[in-house]
């Protein structure tokens, strides 16, 4: 009797352990993470199933019946967020659906009308490299981390932590898992997430610390020319043999992306622009955001690494913002139009919010300066950029391992 | 800015050479190169990765530039 008692209440029992305080830790930052979902607006499409994927991960373990080990029914061997994990990202599957989904999204007529953006998108990226530098002399001089003398695991995992500065969840996930780093997947993502949504607070304090009141000020020209069709059409074919001659790593997400804005603009698919744009990229983020919660088990949670990555993380943001502006005023030297600095801060991926950011604040500075079509040009850059960058992280860090 | 780009691609182009002959090298590692490799630090694999990753990122970027324009001009 007292035995079927114990099978029948094994998950409060488990509760009542340092396990269970671990959970219950667990199921406050799934709380919070849902919190800012649904309270402050952040990232509530993504942020949301995180917050609840965390809850089913740290829920008490039941006997799985195929591996007969402990695990929450949820994650084992069968359980639905195992299955999600194996079939959409370990490989790949997921981040390149949402690209097809995003690129449905994008228009590329600003840039491809003022295509001298295109650069911001490759100087926001600065971030990325110099995050990736700072991790790779933390990570060795904290202990515990990772196992001494393991410069493979360094490279690996500050790789991870330099792409958060991509402003890209799709590529975020992307290169952590061509690195195996399913056990950093959660803080990785939930990082990369939070600071998108955090892209207003993050960016202007940074461009107001780099900038003057008159470069803020800055009035840039916008030509109302017309992008024509063919154009429209040709950019993604181009861009896509393009990118994949030169970065052969970025296919993938190159190719989805170009895809998923060719089926948007060649005019005859406008079902599948549609469903592109609304089911799939709904599905995919309903199952991708539950998966990545599935991965923030509270013992490879809990853990100083998560603490690096956020802090990390941070640092990314900032120094991609601060690398597009200090760009922009270096181009300035030597142009004759002068361009508004903090376009430069909207060469991060982050899609549409850090133009919208950038926009304001411009308006803000002067009510009648109005830069959102250049901004939104150099955030566009900054969306294949980051996939650019990704790829080559993975392309230079694969041949170093192992070295 | 003509005067910007006429002194950076050159740069550009010779840094991304000189990344693209680091990464055959290693790419096709013989036994001295890997130890070679091997016997980098952390640092230096970071700075070759840091220089690589940037030149290679402006560098196609500058080739979407490039494409964008010849496309403006076939067309008009």
């Amino acid at each position: 009797m007292q035995q079927i008692f114990a099978e029948l209440f094994s998950g409060v029992v488990d509760m009542v352990s340092i396990a269970g305080l671990k959970s219950l830790i667990m199921f406050v930052i799934a709380g919070v993470l849902i919190y800012l979902a649904i309270k402050k607006d952040y990232e509530p499409t993504l942020l949301l199933p995180i917050g609840f994927g965390c809850i089913l991960a740290n829920l008490p373990g039941a006997i799985d019946a195929v591996t007969g080990l402990k695990a929450p029914a949820a994650l084992g061997e069968a359980g639905f967020l195992s299955v999600l994990f194996d079939a959409g990202i370990a490989n790949e599957l997921f981040p390149v659906l949402i690209f097809i989904a995003v690129g449905a999204m994008i228009d590329f007529s600003p840039l491809l009308k003022d295509p001298s953006m295109i650069f911001f998108g490759a100087a926001a990226q600065f971030g990325i490299f110099a995050t990736f530098l700072l991790s790779l002399v933390l990570i060795p001089i904290i202990p515990g981390l990772v196992a001494e003398g393991d410069q493979d695991m360094v490279l690996k995992l500050a790789s991870a932590i330099g792409i958060i500065g991509a402003a890209d969840g799709p590529t975020t996930l992307f290169v952590a898992n061509h690195f195996e780093l399913k056990d950093y997947m959660g803080p990785i993502s939930v990082a990369a997430y939070s600071y998108m949504a955090l892209v207003p607070v993050i960016q202007p304090p940074v461009i107001k610390a780099l900038t003057t009141k008159k470069e803020r000020m800055i009035r840039m020209d916008y030509q109302e020319e017309r992008c024509s069709k063919t154009t429209l059409i040709l950019f993604p074919i181009i861009v896509t043999i393009v990118a994949g001659i030169i970065v052969p790593m970025s296919a993938p997400l190159v190719g989805s992306l170009m895809f998923g804005n060719l089926i948007r603009e060649c005019g005859v698919l406008e079902r599948l622009s549609k469903t592109a744009q609304n089911e799939l990229a709904n599905l995919v983020t309903i199952v991708l955001g539950i998966t990545v919660g599935g991965t923030m088990v509270a013992d490879k949670f809990l853990h100083p690494t998560t603490a690096l990555i956020l802090i990390l993380g941070l640092f990314a943001f900032v120094f991609d913002t601060a690398g597009g502006v200090l760009f922009a005023k270096f181009l300035n030297l030597f142009r004759k139009k002068k361009v508004n600095p903090m376009i430069g801060a909207a060469g991060i991926s982050a899609f549409p919010m850090s133009s919208r950011v950038i926009a304001k604040m411009a308006l803000k500075e002067d009510p009648s300066n109005f830069i959102l079509m250049q901004s939104t040009s150099a955030n566009v850059s900054g969306q294949l950029g980051s996939i650019v960058a990704g790829g080559m992280v993975i392309t230079l860090v694969s041949m170093l391992l192992g070295g | 800015m003509k005067k910007l780009i006429a002194i950076l691609l050159p740069l550009l182009m010779s840094a991304t050479a000189l990344a693209e002959d680091t990464i055959g090298i290693i790419g096709s590692a013989d036994g001295p190169t890997s130890i070679f490799v091997a016997e980098q630090s952390l640092l230096s694999k970071g700075l070759i990765v840091t220089a690589g990753g940037l030149c290679g990122v402006f560098l196609v970027l500058i080739l979407f530039f490039f494409t964008i324009k010849i496309m403006q001009k076939i067309l008009k």
